[in-house]
């Protein structure tokens, strides 16, 4: 006769799928080492410490703070785009009605040259601050990633997607508007983000390359200082 | 709270809205400390695992799909934190830990039985206490959630996202070493 598995009875004790029932019957060893497990894994203490009536409260009340500060509210790339269009839009229509004013009813040359000169200091100006807030958003994202105490990063990868739409029109923008610095840590940005995106899910390993490679460029590093120095320069010319 | 309002609640949380997501904490919070107890052992740590549960669920939250339940991806959130946590734990008593090993082979009574009920009890959750100490995190995640909460091996390996032998055999590891604490002080009675 076959006896038992300890590994079976196990099974059995739990309600798993484990054909024992007719050999427990008829066997009376096996029968009682399994009433042997049963009292061992019956003894067990299984209470858990009761609550107190405000437990919820006192839950909320440690996490709010946190949450507050982690908390990052982060606008489709399409409706910052539409924000900075609008801005645009107004900006140098208040600057064309600026010059109408001071200069009559026919904008002069010079008017329409201060029009074309507010266009292209505005839209740089726009451009910048966006890219300063693009740089904060991405900052929390990649501080995320490199602290993420588990192998889960799934919601820092959907951000990282979002992200890298507007990394791109940000980095060509820069590159059209000669601000080499800039175009270049959002190119270095944008691979991180890529990495980030494509890491298969729990791939803790993958992880840890991710990881090195945004430490060994010191990403981190450059982001914030090239957020400082874009919200610097914003200070100087308003 | 009906499937449409508990529905709604999410979606306002997801976009952010603080009493929504403080409403949630109001429906999990009890659940999530009794499974962060039997997975951690002492109440201490097992407040901390409700809390950073529920700071890491409001920073996920945004990837959190409507159609999936909340209460289900929540769970695994408080597993995944409590699995870090003992991970963390285990680390720091590392050194500790071959001590802990003898101590408690060397309290076994095996030959001077207990005369009262309750201070057994006792013994025996001081022993269960310090055996589920020695369980690796995976073992004795594995063992609360077969044993404490009756999840079937399957949800158990897709909890730990590890193959289901793998889970089993957790589990088998995890009755077998509290069965070696445990069988000899019930032999003393």
């Amino acid at each position: 006769m076959t006896h038992c598995s300890d590994d079976d009875l196990v099974l059995h004790y739990y309600g798993e799928p484990c054909d024992v029932v007719s050999h427990l019957r008829t066997c009376a060893e096996c029968a009682a080492r399994y009433q042997s497990l049963s009292d061992a894994l019956a003894s067990i203490p299984s209470d858990v410490p009761v609550r107190s009536a405000g437990y919820e409260a006192d839950v909320w009340r440690r996490i709010a703070p946190q949450l507050r500060v982690r908390r990052v509210w982060l606008p489709s790339p399409a409706v910052r785009w539409t924000l900075a269009a609008a801005a645009t839009v107004a900006l140098v229509a208040s600057g064309y009605f600026a010059g109408r004013l001071s200069t009559g009813s026919q904008p002069t040359r010079s008017a329409r040259t201060s029009v074309a000169d507010v266009d292209d200091q505005t839209r740089r100006r726009i451009l910048l601050l966006n890219v300063a807030e693009h740089l904060e958003r991405s900052d929390r994202v990649l501080t995320d990633v490199m602290n993420a105490p588990d192998m889960d990063i799934a919601a820092e990868q959907q951000w990282a997607t979002e992200l890298i739409a507007t990394n791109r029109l940000y980095r060509q923008d820069a590159v059209d508007a000669n601000e080499s610095s800039v175009a270049t840590v959002l190119d270095e940005l944008e691979r991180a983000l890529l990495d980030i995106v494509h890491r298969p899910a729990e791939a803790g390993a993958d992880l840890d390359s991710i990881r090195n490679r945004i430490d060994a460029a010191a990403l981190l590093f450059k982001v914030r200082v090239m957020r400082t120095e874009l919200l610097q320069g914003q200070e100087g010319t308003s | 709270m009906d499937a449409l309002a508990a529905e709604a609640v999410l979606a306002r949380a997801r976009d952010g809205d603080a009493e929504a997501f403080r409403v949630l904490v109001d429906g999990h919070a009890r659940r999530a400390f009794a499974l962060a107890y039997r997975l951690m052992g002492n109440e201490q740590d097992a407040d901390d695992v409700v809390q950073e549960s529920f700071i890491r669920a409001h920073r996920r939250l945004r990837g959190f799909e409507s159609r999936a339940n909340f209460a289900t991806w929540f769970h695994r959130i408080v597993v995944n934190c409590a699995i870090d946590a003992l991970r963390t734990r285990n680390a720091r008593r590392e050194d500790a830990r071959s001590d802990e090993v003898d101590a408690v082979g060397e309290a076994m009574p095996s030959d001077s039985p207990s005369p009262e009920r309750l201070a057994r009890s006792a013994e025996i959750r001081r022993r269960v206490e310090a055996s589920l100490d020695l369980l690796t995190p995976q073992e004795r995640t594995a063992f609360a959630l077969r044993h404490y909460e009756g999840r079937s091996i399957d949800e158990i390996s897709q909890t730990l996202h590890i193959q289901e032998s793998a889970a089993k055999h957790a589990v088998f590891r995890a009755v077998r070493k509290l069965r070696a604490v445990l069988e000899p002080l019930r032999g003393t009675t």
